[in-house]
C-alpha cells in the first residue's frame, strides 16, 4: 500500500531527509523513529503528497503520492499538525460535516467520531467548541476527526503528544483496530509504549550529516 | 499603602529593558506636539472654515440631526458594552495585568488608574468632537454661549455613561454578555418606532443639541442625564471590584496578539483576535442528513448565531448597507458616491460571520485532506451561505428602503454587490502577513515609504469594497461600465486569492 524507495527531501536548498526505503502493506502499522530533525515529519509530508521528494519514489496505493490527485486524497487520512477547525462548530458537528462530505450520513459520522472520544473517555467533549479544549483534549479531538473520514492509509505525526500514559495505551488500541480493519498506518512517534502497541515494521531514520540514527 | 505599592510597581515596570521610560515619554510629547503644530493647526483651520459655511450650519441645526444623534449615541453605548466583553478599559500589557490581577491588591487600586485613563479619553473625546462641531454654531450666533456650555456638559455626561458601559461590558458574564446589548438595542429601536418623550440617556443627551427654531434646552432631560452620569461614575468602583482575574489576563493576551498582528499588517488575524467566542447553542442540531451541500449551508447559516452580538452587528451592517445602497442614487453629487461606497463597506463587514465557513474551507484546503470534496467544490459550497444570507438580508432591506417602482433593480444591484463582495471576502480569507518585499524599508527624503505598501496590503479589501459601491451606483442606471468594473473586481479577487494560496 505504501512503497518508499530511496526517498530524500530538501528544504531551502538543505537536505532534511537522508535516503530511506521501506514498504507498508495493508493491515500493517509502520513506526518511524529517529532523533529530532531526522526527517520524520518531512517523510510524512512526502507520503501525504504535500512535499515532492528530491530523489527517489514514494508510492501510495500504487501511484505517486500527490495531494492534487483526488484518488490519492480519498486513500490517505493524515494528521500532520493541527487539523482545520471551525470556531463556531462543536466537535460532534465537525464529525458530521466531515462525514457527509465523504458521502456518509451525519449520524454515522457522529458515531465514528464519538467512538474515538469515548474510547479516550472524553465523550463529554462532543458539545464543546474548539476554543474550550485543553491541549490534550485538542489532540484527542484531532485524532477523532482524522479517524472519522474513511481511508485506506493513515499517516500520523507524533499522535501521542500531550496525551497521558493511559491514553497513549488507548491510542495504541484504536490504531490497532484500524490496522486490523485493513488500513496501512505510518506513525512517527517518540513513545516506546505506542510503538510496542503497533504491529508492523520499525523504520529508523538517520539524521542528515550524522553517522548513526541518533 | 496599597496605592504606594501600585505606584512602586508601576515605577519598577517603567524601568524594564524594553521600556521607554521618562525619555520615551518626553519623545512622545515632542512627536505629538510636532504633529499638532504641523498638521493640527492647518487641519483645524480648514475644518473651522468648512463648519462656518451656511449650508453646513443649516445641516447641523436640522431636526433630523438631533434624532440621528440619539440613535448614534444609543449605538455607541451598545458598542461600548460589547467592546468591553472582548477588550475592556482595564487592559494594558499582559505581564502588567497578570502581576496586578494575581496580587492581593484591591481591583480598584490595581486597575483604577488604567480605567480612569481610558475613560477620560472617551469623555474628553466626546466633549472634544462636540466642541469642534458646536463652537462654530455658537460663533455664528445660532446658539447662545450658555446653550453651548449645556451641550458640552451633556457631552461629558454621555461620555461618562458610554465609558461606564465599556467597563460594565468587561465585568459582564454569562447571558448578560449578549442580553444587555440586545435590551439596549431594543430600547433604542423602540424609541424610533414609538413617538414618545425620550426615556433613555441618549435621548436626553440629544435634547441638548441645538435645533433650528427651538429656543433653549429643557431642564428635565439635563437633570436626568446628570443624575444618571453621576450614578454611572459612582458605580465604577463597584464594577472594578467585580473584574475577574483570568478574564483580565485573557483579554490582555488577546489584545497584545491583536496589537502585534495589526502592527505587522495582518489585519484579519488582528480582527480575529478580538472576535467573540461562541457562547450559546452548543446543543443545536445544525448538521444533519446526507447532503454535504445542505449540511454545509445549514451549518454556515446557523452557526454564526452562536455569537449573537456579532450577528446583530452583522445584520445591522447588511440591513443598513442595503437601505443605503437603495437610497444612494437619490443623493446629490459626490454624496451619492460616498453613500454607495459606505453601503458596500457596511455589507462587506456584515458578511463577516457568514463567511467563517468560507475561511474554514480555505484553511482546510491548505491542510492534509479532511473533507471528501475537491478544493474548488469545497470553497464554492461554503460560499453559498454568505451569498444566500447576504442577498436575503441586503435585498430585503433595499426593497423596504422606501416605496418605488424599481424593486427588481434594487434587488439585482444588492445581489450583484453581495456576490462580488463574497469574492473579495474569499480573497481576504487567504491573506496573512504582508510579504517581506512590502515591509522592506524604502528610505526617501520624505521618510520610509514602505508604510504605503503595507497600508495598501491592509486596506485592499476596504478599497475594493469602495469600488464595488461606486460601481453599484452605475449599475442602477444600467451602465455597462459598471458591470465590467464589478466583473474585474470579482476576477481580481479570485485571481489574487489563488496567488495567495500558492505563495503560502
Amino acid at each position: 500500500m505504501v512503497a518508499v524507495r530511496d526517498v530524500t527531501a530538501v528544504l531551502g536548498g538543505a537536505p532534511v531527509l537522508a535516503p530511506v526505503t521501506f514498504d507498508v502493506r495493508a493491515g500493517q502499522a509502520a513506526t518511524l523513529v529517529g532523533s529530532n530533525g531526522s526527517g520524520k515529519t518531512t517523510l510524512l509530508r512526502v507520503l501525504a503528497g504535500i512535499l515532492r521528494p528530491a530523489s527517489g519514489e514514494a508510492h501510495v496505493g500504487g501511484a505517486p503520492a500527490d495531494e492534487k490527485d483526488p484518488t490519492f486524497r480519498a486513500l490517505v487520512a493524515a494528521l500532520i499538525g493541527a487539523p482545520p477547525l471551525a470556531s463556531n462548530l462543536t466537535l460532534v458537528e465537525h464529525f458530521s460535516l466531515v462525514a457527509v462530505s465523504w458521502g456518509i450520513s451525519a449520524a454515522e459520522g457522529r458515531d465514528r467520531g464519538m467512538r474515538v472520544l469515548e474510547a479516550f473517555e472524553v465523550g463529554a467533549l462532543a458539545t464543546r467548541f474548539p476554543h474550550e479544549l485543553s491541549s490534550g483534549q485538542g489532540q484527542m479531538a484531532a485524532l477523532a476527526l482524522t479517524l472519522t473520514r474513511p481511508c485506506d492509509v493513515i499517516l500520523l505525526d507524533e499522535p501521542e503528544q500531550r496525551l497521558d500514559d493511559d491514553r497513549v495505551h488507548v491510542l495504541g488500541r484504536l490504531l490497532e483496530e484500524e490496522r486490523e480493519d485493513g488500513a496501512a498506518l505510518v506513525v512517527a512517534s517518540h513513545s516506546v509504549a505506542l510503538r510496542d502497541a503497533l504491529t508492523g515494521p520499525t523504520v529508523r531514520l538517520r539524521e542528515v550529516g550524522r553517522a548513526d540514527g541518533g | 499603602m496599597a496605592a504606594d505599592r501600585v505606584a512602586a510597581f508601576r515605577r519598577q515596570y517603567g524601568r524594564r529593558g524594553d521600556g521607554s521610560g521618562r525619555a520615551g515619554l518626553v519623545y512622545g510629547i515632542y512627536i505629538a506636539a510636532l504633529v499638532v503644530l504641523v498638521y493640527g493647526g492647518p487641519g483645524l483651520r480648514a475644518l473651522a472654515g468648512q463648519l462656518h459655511r451656511d449650508q453646513v450650519l443649516d445641516a447641523l441645526l436640522a431636526p433630523s440631526v438631533a434624532r440621528g444623534l440619539s440613535l448614534g449615541l444609543a449605538a455607541a453605548t451598545v458598542a461600548a458594552f460589547s467592546l468591553g466583553t472582548v477588550r475592556g478599559p482595564a487592559v494594558t500589557r499582559p505581564f502588567l495585568v497578570y502581576a496586578l490581577a494575581t496580587s492581593d491588591l484591591e481591583r480598584r487600586r490595581a486597575f483604577g488608574r488604567t480605567v480612569a485613563g481610558a475613560s477620560a479619553a472617551v469623555v474628553l473625546g466626546t466633549a472634544g468632537v462636540t466642541a469642534v462641531l458646536l463652537v462654530p454654531v455658537a460663533d455664528a450666533g445660532a446658539m447662545s454661549v450658555a446653550a453651548l456650555l449645556v451641550s458640552l456638559g451633556a457631552a461629558l455626561a454621555i461620555g461618562a455613561i458610554v465609558a461606564t458601559a465599556w467597563l460594565a461590558g468587561q465585568v459582564a458574564t454569562g447571558p448578560a454578555v449578549w442580553a444587555v446589548p440586545l435590551v439596549l438595542a431594543g430600547a433604542a429601536l423602540a424609541s424610533i418606532l414609538v413617538p414618545a418623550p425620550g426615556l433613555m440617556p441618549w435621548d436626553w443627551a440629544a435634547a441638548a443639541w441645538p435645533v433650528a427654531g427651538r429656543a433653549g434646552v429643557a431642564a428635565l432631560p439635563m437633570i436626568l442625564l446628570a443624575v444618571v452620569a453621576l450614578g454611572a461614575v459612582a458605580s465604577a468602583p463597584m464594577l472594578l471590584a467585580h473584574l475577574r482575574g483570568p478574564e483580565l489576563i485573557q483579554q490582555a493576551r488577546r489584545w497584545e496578539s491583536t496589537r502585534v498582528a495589526a502592527t505587522t499588517g495582518d489585519l484579519s488575524t488582528a480582527i480575529a483576535g478580538l472576535r467573540a467566542a461562541p457562547t450559546v447553542g452548543r446543543r443545536w442540531s445544525i448538521v444533519g442528513g446526507r447532503s454535504f451541500v445542505l449540511a454545509a449551508v445549514a451549518a454556515d447559516l446557523a452557526a454564526p448565531v452562536r455569537t449573537p452580538m456579532r450577528v446583530l452587528g452583522a445584520l445591522i451592517g447588511l440591513g443598513g448597507g442595503g437601505v443605503l445602497l437603495a437610497l444612494a442614487p437619490g443623493f446629490p453629487g459626490l454624496l451619492a458616491g460616498l453613500a454607495s461606497a459606505t453601503a458596500a463597506l457596511a455589507i462587506y463587514l456584515g458578511l463577516g460571520p457568514w463567511c467563517d465557513g468560507l475561511a474554514h474551507a480555505v484553511v482546510a484546503i491548505s491542510a492534509p485532506r479532511l473533507f471528501g470534496v475537491s478544493d474548488g467544490r469545497l470553497v464554492l459550497i461554503r460560499a453559498l451561505a454568505p451569498l444566500l444570507g447576504g442577498i436575503a438580508v441586503t435585498g430585503a432591506a433595499a426593497v423596504a428602503a422606501g416605496p418605488g417602482d424599481h424593486v427588481a433593480t434594487r434587488l439585482g444591484v444588492s445581489a450583484a454587490v453581495v456576490a462580488v463582495l463574497v469574492a473579495v471576502r474569499l480573497d481576504a480569507s487567504a491573506k496573512g502577513s504582508p510579504p517581506l518585499f512590502l515591509t522592506t524599508p524604502m528610505v526617501t527624503p520624505m521618510g520610509d515609504l514602505s508604510v504605503f505598501g503595507v497600508l495598501l496590503w491592509v486596506l485592499d479589501a476596504v478599497m475594493l469594497a469602495g469600488i464595488v459601491g461606486l460601481a453599484a451606483l452605475g449599475l442602477g442606471h444600467g451602465s455597462g461600465g459598471a458591470v465590467v468594473c464589478l466583473v474585474i473586481v470579482a476576477g481580481w479577487a479570485i485571481l489574487q486569492w489563488r496567488w495567495r494560496l500558492r505563495s503560502r
